[in-house]
């Protein structure tokens, strides 16, 4: 209770004129790289994690949810007008939203996709704030079985989720949980792997190879590849007031989907392109007359939105109670937490709560600002998607040297980014999956710690004998099942 | 069952990772025996694990072998040009500095798209050229990179 009334007490402290226009500069950016096909969230929170490190952790926090809470939104504006996916997590907009738009509705999905996509994530701050006191209690519990088993569940999750092959998900997880390696021993503080090299006995930062993996190699991708758009910016963009009506008339749709965006959030490595699918997928399937979806149909763009703002929500619960990213949005935030010093978990609870109103607020705030700036710009925007690759592609390199440069004063990580950045390539042209790199290098030192230390302290058995670790193990396995299980099905289909 | 003559980038990644693999395992037997059991286990099961699953995949790239003709891109022959690129950058700013350097190094990016015409190619180095100058050599004062 006394976290509930701390939550509004802590309003006046953090919504200062400065944050407040830090939350801006964020949702700019994230509006910016929402609406350009080719760039999300991940490539603009990656970009300005060297910005937050000169800032307190209250206005670096307020950037990064300002572009977390507003790429996706702004990528719905891109989906329903050109046909292409702003974000990954747009794609099941575009089923029903861009035949809307052919049909001369533009205005009609852009704004059932902002205030359905609004409403989601709201839903989601407010499910994030009634469960975190309870989640305080279940971490006391906790111990090093427990820590490892949902580390080890978290990795594995994110190996199904994030590429097509299981293998390949596989392979990039433990390339991240060598990286992770390198420095010093966690237990013994031993420095190992770093072969003489005075660059290694720190080991690598989580920032510079967020910037290599997911900005250096978009930039490249940009800077190379060749494409126009052949997208029809005369479409008239009238009737967002019908699409405001015509969510609040079909609020159930609106309520399952941000449920079920909740609970895929909430799951480490499920991803929003499971949510907004299986939310489309219900949609479509509780509808008396299914005969319009695909055509054109509103409930379909209704459906799809209000799960993928309602995941971020869900996704920061296993994030910030146990440490564990339910996104690659969150797991850069946990980046955010290390170059702070912020320890995810109990000790977050206990001695920085000021994170946790901040990130409820700002996920609040940039919610509702992009779903306005949807409603009264973004037909205009997404005129900014006639701007080239290449020329963002070398703004991204220029600034990714610079401000990789900028926050850690080291040399070493300049060729770090180029050299990360250029793996990238061959990780994405190759299905590896970036995500699970980065997901296995965050955890990577949770799991050793706690396999060590368990080990240490109640032997090889405490990890199968202690009933919550049990449980999360089962949890775990049927998880992993059911995962294996639909890839196979998929496959199988096509 | 065909092989391709030479190793095309895919084999060779693969390789690559075998051979992190192989250097974590041999590396943690020389530090770990010297500190204790405990430490050898975890590196050594990572490393393990890491040659176990590149092994699988390189038997499933070779059954799919027919399906990936190795050709180096247009676009890779950029990519590799823009790496090069940046890493003389680099390393040249430890000599001159990189405020000076940079616009040549927006020209010489943005010559290799070839798409932009030199108006935008003047006014969007000019323009990136300041942004850097006044976010990172005045308000930040990264005067050097060392």
């Amino acid at each position: 209770m006394e976290l509930y009334s701390q939550i509004f007490e802590s309003i006046p402290n953090i919504f200062t004129l400065t944050n407040v226009m830090w939350l801006l500069l964020g949702i700019s950016i994230g509006t910016f790289f929402g609406l350009m096909p080719g760039l999300a969230g991940p490539q603009a929170l990656a970009l300005l994690l060297p910005l937050t490190y000169s800032l307190d952790v209250v206005s670096g926090l307020f950037i990064l949810m300002g572009v977390a809470g507003s790429a996706t939104c702004a990528g719905s504006i891109t989906g329903i007008l050109l046909g292409i996916p702003g974000t990954p997590v747009n794609a099941a907009t575009v089923i029903d939203g861009f035949p809307l738009a052919k049909q001369g509705k533009a205005g009609m999905a852009i704004g059932a996709a902002g205030t359905s996509s609004g409403l989601g994530g709201i839903m989601g701050a407010i499910v994030l704030t009634i469960l975190l006191p309870f989640g305080f209690s279940v971490i006391l519990k906790f111990s090093y079985a427990e820590f490892f088993m949902l580390a080890l569940v978290g990795i594995c999750a994110m190996s199904l989720a994030t590429g097509t092959s299981f293998i390949k998900g596989i392979i990039s997880s433990l390339v991240g949980i060598l990286l992770a390696t390198v420095g010093y021993d966690p237990i013994l503080s031993y420095a190992r792997y770093n072969f003489g090299v005075l660059y290694l006995w720190d080991g690598f930062s989580v920032l510079t190879l967020m910037i290599g993996l997911f900005a250096v190699t978009e930039a490249l991708e940009l800077l190379v590849k060749k494409e126009k758009s052949d997208s029809d910016f005369s479409i008239e963009v009238v009737g967002v007031v019908e699409g405001i009506k015509q969510t609040f008339k079909h609020y159930r749709d609106v309520i399952r989907s941000s449920i079920i965006g909740i609970l895929v959030g909430i799951m480490p490595g499920v991803g929003g392109s499971l949510a907004q699918f299986l939310a489309y997928g219900t949609t479509v399937a509780s509808a008396k007359d299914k005969s319009k979806f695909g055509k054109g149909d509103i409930r379909g763009v209704i459906g799809a939105e209000s799960s993928n703002n309602a995941k971020d929500g869900g996704s920061l619960i296993p994030a910030l109670l146990f440490g564990i990213p339910g996104s690659i949005d969150t797991a850069i935030l946990l980046g955010a937490f290390m170059i702070h010093g912020i320890t995810p978990g109990l000790t977050l609870l206990q001695k920085n709560p000021e994170v946790i109103f901040t990130i409820l607020w700002a996920l609040v705030a940039a919610t509702i600002a992009s779903v306005l700036i949807s409603f009264f710009a973004g037909p205009y925007l997404v005129k900014l998607t006639r701007v080239k690759g290449p020329i963002i592609g070398v703004g991204v390199i220029v600034l990714s040297i610079l401000g990789t440069y900028g926050s850690s004063n080291m040399f070493g990580d300049l060729i770090v980014i180029v050299i990360v950045g250029f793996l990238g390539y061959f990780m994405k042209k190759h299905n590896y999956s970036r995500s699970s790199l980065i997901v296995g290098f965050l955890l990577g030192g949770i799991t050793e710690a706690n396999l060590r230390l368990g080990i240490f302290t109640y032997g090889w058995y405490g990890f199968f004998t202690r009933p919550i670790a049990l449980v999360i193990l089962v949890i775990g396995i049927i998880m992993i099942g059911y995962n294996v299980y639909s890839m196979r099905k998929g496959r199988a289909l096509t | 069952m065909k092989y391709n003559k030479y190793l095309n980038d895919r084999e060779i990644l693969n390789v690559l990772l075998i051979a992190i693999a192989v250097l974590l395992v041999a590396t943690s037997f020389t530090y770990a025996g010297r500190v204790g059991v405990g430490a050898i286990l975890y590196p050594v099961i990572i490393g393990l694990a890491l040659m176990v699953s590149v092994v699988i995949q390189m038997v499933k790239d070779l059954k799919g072998e027919a399906k990936y003709h190795f050709k180096i891109s247009e676009g890779e022959k950029k990519i590799l040009i823009i790496v090069a690129l940046s890493f003389a950058y680099i390393l040249l700013i430890k000599y001159v500095n990189y405020i000076l350097l940079l616009p040549v190094y927006i020209v010489m990016l943005l010559s290799l798209t070839g798409e932009i015409n030199v108006k935008t190619k003047i006014i969007l180095t000019l323009t990136l050229t300041i942004f850097c100058y006044i976010v990172f050599y005045r308000l930040l004062s990264i005067t050097y990179i060392y």
